[in-house]
């Protein structure tokens, strides 16, 4: 009986916290893997940052100066001439189209489908704005602007436009 | 397709200045997609910002130069 109260009360000052300066000071062992664990957690947090953030940056980065060097002078002077042109006659233009567009509507709508009606819709509003803006151009720019025009007219969706107008606001 | 009627809005916003970065983004967009896909992986999202961003510095180096019709 004797030993048990001893190995008990042996026992309970081994639990008591050891008391350093007044301080209570944790065990050696916990306080080391708490350490371990924060190192390890922030050592992966830091690599998984590292590891995503500058690379697509630098890929960007990459793309960004790949499209500075591809695209030519001439290229931006035939957007800057077409953009010019257009900007000038927009009203005349937008007036030509609906009026072109009401036509359509009531002759080729009814007979064809939605799709061939959108689609020749397309060529005559690029053929609309080429006749009144092709006259600007510079005979040697003539072909590639209208191919960069009847890009724009049949390539760029609604939702491109929304995600332009996006970019030039937080520009701005 | 987008019709002149949609852009319409656009362009009374943002000018002609707006029109001629419209016009480059789309351009830039179809002319080098292929070739920016492959080389870079880029997805839709990053790929649609890029041309953006390429085609405000492409207008913006070139302001004031003589390309420009005042």
């Amino acid at each position: 009986m004797l030993f048990l109260e001893f190995e008990m009360v042996r026992i309970r000052i081994q639990r008591k916290p050891r008391i350093f300066c007044g301080k209570k000071t944790p065990s050696p062992d916990r306080s080391l893997s708490n350490l371990s664990a924060n190192h390890s957690s922030n050592y992966l947090k830091k690599r998984r940052s590292l590891r995503s953030r500058p690379e697509s940056s630098v890929v960007k980065r990459e793309a960004i100066n790949f499209l500075l060097q591809a695209s030519t002078s001439g290229e931006i002077r035939t957007a800057y001439i077409i953009a010019d042109n257009l900007y000038t006659n927009w009203d005349h233009i937008t007036q030509l189209f609906e009026e072109c567009q009401r036509r359509n509507n009531q002759n080729i709508s009814g007979k064809i489908g939605m799709e061939t009606a959108q689609a020749s819709l397309s060529t005559i509003q690029t053929e609309l704005a080429w006749t009144v803006i092709g006259g600007h151009v510079p005979k040697e720019l003539q072909k590639p602007a209208k191919e960069m025009l009847a890009n724009f007219m049949n390539t760029l969706t609604s939702a491109e436009i929304a995600l332009a107008k996006q970019f030039l606001q937080r520009r701005e | 397709m987008v019709t002149l009627k949609e852009l319409d809005s656009f362009v009374k916003e943002y000018g002609e200045d707006g029109l001629s970065f419209l016009i480059l983004f789309c351009h830039l967009k179809s002319k080098y997609e292929s070739d920016l896909r492959q080389r870079f992986g880029l997805d839709e999202e990053e790929f649609n910002r890029t041309c953006m961003e390429v085609a405000k510095k492409l207008l913006k180096i070139c302001q004031g130069q003589p390309t420009k019709k005042k």
